[in-house]
């Protein structure tokens, strides 16, 4: 894997878009989207890939360092033989081991971290919720 | 018997024929901005405004000064230890000077003091060298 870190927020959310498509069993990736409410029980489980934020730090004329925050809205249906928790923590870690794999998105980044993991606590079963939130530090020249 | 004005700016034409040195400037802060230049004018020299002490002082209004100067080199290296990239460019600075220990006959010494650790972060590193300069002032110049 090279280590570089030069490349753009499409490049990066191109290559999560990526990554989230090889997890088995994911139906349904879409784009700057909050709820699942509109999305039939044949789109679970899902995810949102939501643009959140971009903060540059100017390092010459033509280079940047970038700091995105891209969040993922995760969802699961459970049936009633499922538990939730189970089946929305078992989502949550394969998709937090496809964004880690390759830090670098595909060498397009410096580094991604996972900052922070919130649930609905349960509270729509059957369908569970969890925001994952994530920095991207990646370098630009703009 | 010279000055540091055709000092300092004999030393900038010295180093702007480093094999590998891009851009030679002269700053009056060490903290100067950085992002006024871009990438391809990287390696960039600066020659920060040196401090000034008299050596010697002696008779007939001839005065042996040193001129105390720091040159701060950035560079650029996609990499988390730049190695050989910072190497090759201190071993044809240090050679430069040592070729030219007197400036062309302005002035009467010059030695590399000391090498900074490096600073920075991928990609863009910084390294500062300190130089040791003598010269004869010939005060009824100044």
């Amino acid at each position: 894997m090279a280590y570089y870190g030069l490349g753009t927020k499409e490049e990066i959310l191109k290559n999560i878009d990526t990554q989230l498509n090889t997890i088995t069993g994911i139906k349904f990736v879409d784009y700057q989207r909050v709820l699942a409410s509109d999305i039939g029980p044949e789109k679970y489980p899902g995810s949102f890939i939501n643009d959140v934020s971009t903060d540059k730090e100017k390092l010459l004329k033509d280079l940047s360092r970038n700091f995105f925050g891209c969040s993922l809205v995760c969802w699961v249906w459970a049936t009633t033989e499922e538990d939730l928790a189970t089946k929305l923590n078992a989502f949550l870690v394969t998709v937090k081991g496809k964004i880690m794999a390759d830090p670098t998105r595909g060498s397009k980044a410096y580094d991604t971290i996972i900052e922070n993991i919130s649930t609905d606590g349960g509270s729509r079963w059957p369908q569970g919720m969890a925001v994952m939130n994530t920095l991207i530090v990646f370098y630009s020249t703009d | 018997m010279e000055n540091r004005r055709l000092i300092l700016a004999k030393l900038a034409v010295e180093m702007g024929t480093v094999v590998g040195i891009n851009t030679v400037i002269r700053v009056y802060s060490k903290t100067f901005d950085l992002t006024q230049f871009t990438q391809a004018q990287l390696p960039l020299l600066a020659i920060i405004e040196p401090a000034e002490e008299t050596d010697n002082e002696m008779t007939s209004q001839r005065t042996l000064m040193a001129l105390l100067a720091q040159m701060s080199l950035h560079f650029l290296h996609w990499g988390i230890i730049p190695n050989v990239t910072f190497g090759t460019i201190i071993k044809a600075i240090r050679d430069k000077i040592g070729d030219n220990f007197n400036l062309g006959g302005l002035i009467t010494e010059i030695r590399v003091a000391g090498l900074s650790d490096i600073a920075g972060a991928m990609p863009l590193f910084n390294i500062d060298i300190d130089l040791e300069m003598k010269y004869y002032l010939n005060e009824m110049d100044t």
